[in-house]
């Protein structure tokens, strides 16, 4: 559901002065942790499908082994990555920013390209304390928008056009 | 006696009856004066009517030398003369009359003498007045009258609401017909349906309808969390803001009111600045 210009948005009246605002620490964080989440769960389930599929291939063989932690931790970091750049790059905008109504742009303000949503997911699966730079630093910018000259907003619409442009940028 | 109480209701003779009086003497003795007198002529007639018709025709005489023919020949003289003399004072009085007439007039005050003299009731009840109208050019003092400024000093509003019967003109009225001749495209073409019906989904909050009745957006428990997500960023930034003590700062991106859609733009550029 898009507002066409001039005609009703569906935003409701009290976030309307909101829209197209840098966001700020607290609903960043949230939609962090809810992405955490869903990498976690997205990982749990892996990993259970990996086990049921050994189960499978090879049930008198089969040994229930735990997780190891280098291959683990890379494996969570490499699917967070995955997870937040294809998000990012494809509707600006993971499934935390969805829940908080955040939206990931460029400096044009458009969807971030591939290259800077994969920068920008390193950056934030590696350096994830990077976001408290948006508390102390100018115009609620964290450390990676600093680098790649992106900004988190607030846009509670649920798509940007078809040009990746979003409506308030 | 006439003359005396002719005289009596005037003025003037109210506070001199002496004169009255004597006025009423004079006229009796004049009166008996003159029967006195019509009496001796009575007498004399019947006594000298024979003689004096022997005096104008004498026997003896012929008739070209009685005194009768004389007399009647100078009543004919008399006669022309008289005429002429009626024909003088005629001309005289045809010149002298106007002036006096005007001399007089112009020392009466006639119209006060009308008003204290003449019943113009009476004159006027005795005048037909419908054949007066009748004989009237009301057209010609038409022509000459100033119709607007008659109609200016009409408060027409009035006169039709307290004297018209609107509704009976109006039924009479094939509005279906007039209704029919009506360009409504161009009627609508001067309305602005597209303000006005932003006006209206404005004041219904159409938004508000449409999340309530498609779900499509987010729910109100959503809308919540988002709500104190927003309120959590205002607060923090707000407490930075006065640990630092930087006054004159702008805490977060400000927001100048609503965008003609409804929604508000970014007031900063989005790209990031270089530091």
């Amino acid at each position: 559901m898009r507002a066409a210009p001039g005609g009703v948005s569906p935003v409701p009246r009290e976030a309307r002065p909101y829209q197209g605002q840098r966001a700020g620490l607290v609903t960043r964080t949230v939609a962090g942790v809810v992405d955490a989440l869903v990498v976690a769960v997205a990982l749990a389930v892996g990993y259970a499908g990996w086990i049921g599929l050994r189960f499978v291939l090879d049930p008198r063989g089969f040994e229930f082994s735990g997780l190891n932690a280098l291959p683990g931790m890379t494996t969570a970091l490499v699917l967070c990555v995955l997870y937040l750049s294809t998000a990012w790059s494809v509707t600006g905008r993971t499934y935390g920013g969805h829940v908080m109504g955040l939206r990931l742009v460029d400096r044009r303000g458009r969807h971030p390209g591939l290259f800077v949503a994969v920068a920008r997911a390193v950056l934030c699966t590696l350096f994830p304390i990077g976001l408290l730079w948006c508390v102390v630093g100018p115009a609620r910018r964290s450390v990676q928008d600093l680098l790649l000259r992106t900004a988190v907003i607030y846009d509670w619409l649920p798509e940007a056009d078809d040009n990746g442009a979003v409506p308030h940028a | 006696m006439e003359s005396s109480s002719w005289l009596r209701d005037r003025p003037a003779a109210e506070g001199n009856p002496e004169l009255v009086a004597a006025l009423d003497v004079a006229v009796e003795a004049a009166r008996s004066a003159l029967g006195a007198a019509a009496v001796v002529a009575r007498g004399a007639g019947a006594v000298g009517r024979p003689l004096l018709r022997v005096a104008l025709r004498p026997p003896m005489l012929a008739a070209p030398y009685r005194p009768e023919t004389w007399l009647r020949h100078l009543a004919r003289q008399g006669g022309r003369r008289r005429e002429e003399a009626l024909r003088s004072l005629s001309g005289l009085l045809d010149t002298l009359v106007p002036l006096l007439a005007q001399e007089v007039l112009r020392r009466v005050d006639l119209t006060e003498v009308v008003r204290r003299y003449v019943d113009l009731d009476r004159v006027v009840a005795d005048v037909d007045l419908d054949a007066a109208v009748a004989r009237v050019d009301v057209d010609a003092i038409a022509r000459h009258l100033d119709v607007d400024a008659v109609v200016a000093r009409l408060d027409l509003n009035r006169i039709v609401r307290e004297r018209v019967d609107l509704d009976g003109l109006v039924a009479t009225v094939d509005l279906d017909a007039a209704a029919a001749r009506l360009d409504i495209d161009a009627v609508l073409d001067r309305i602005d349906l597209v303000g006005i019906a932003g006006d209206v989904i404005d004041q219904l909050d159409l938004p508000e309808i449409i999340r309530e009745s498609t779900g499509s957006m987010a729910s109100d428990t959503l809308r919540e969390v988002r709500m104190q997500g927003i309120s959590g960023d205002e607060a923090i930034t707000r407490a930075i803001d006065r640990l630092r003590l930087r006054r004159g700062r702008r805490p977060t991106p400000a927001v100048t009111g609503a965008s003609p859609d409804g929604i508000p733009r970014q007031q900063e550029p989005l790209a990031p600045r270089e530091s």
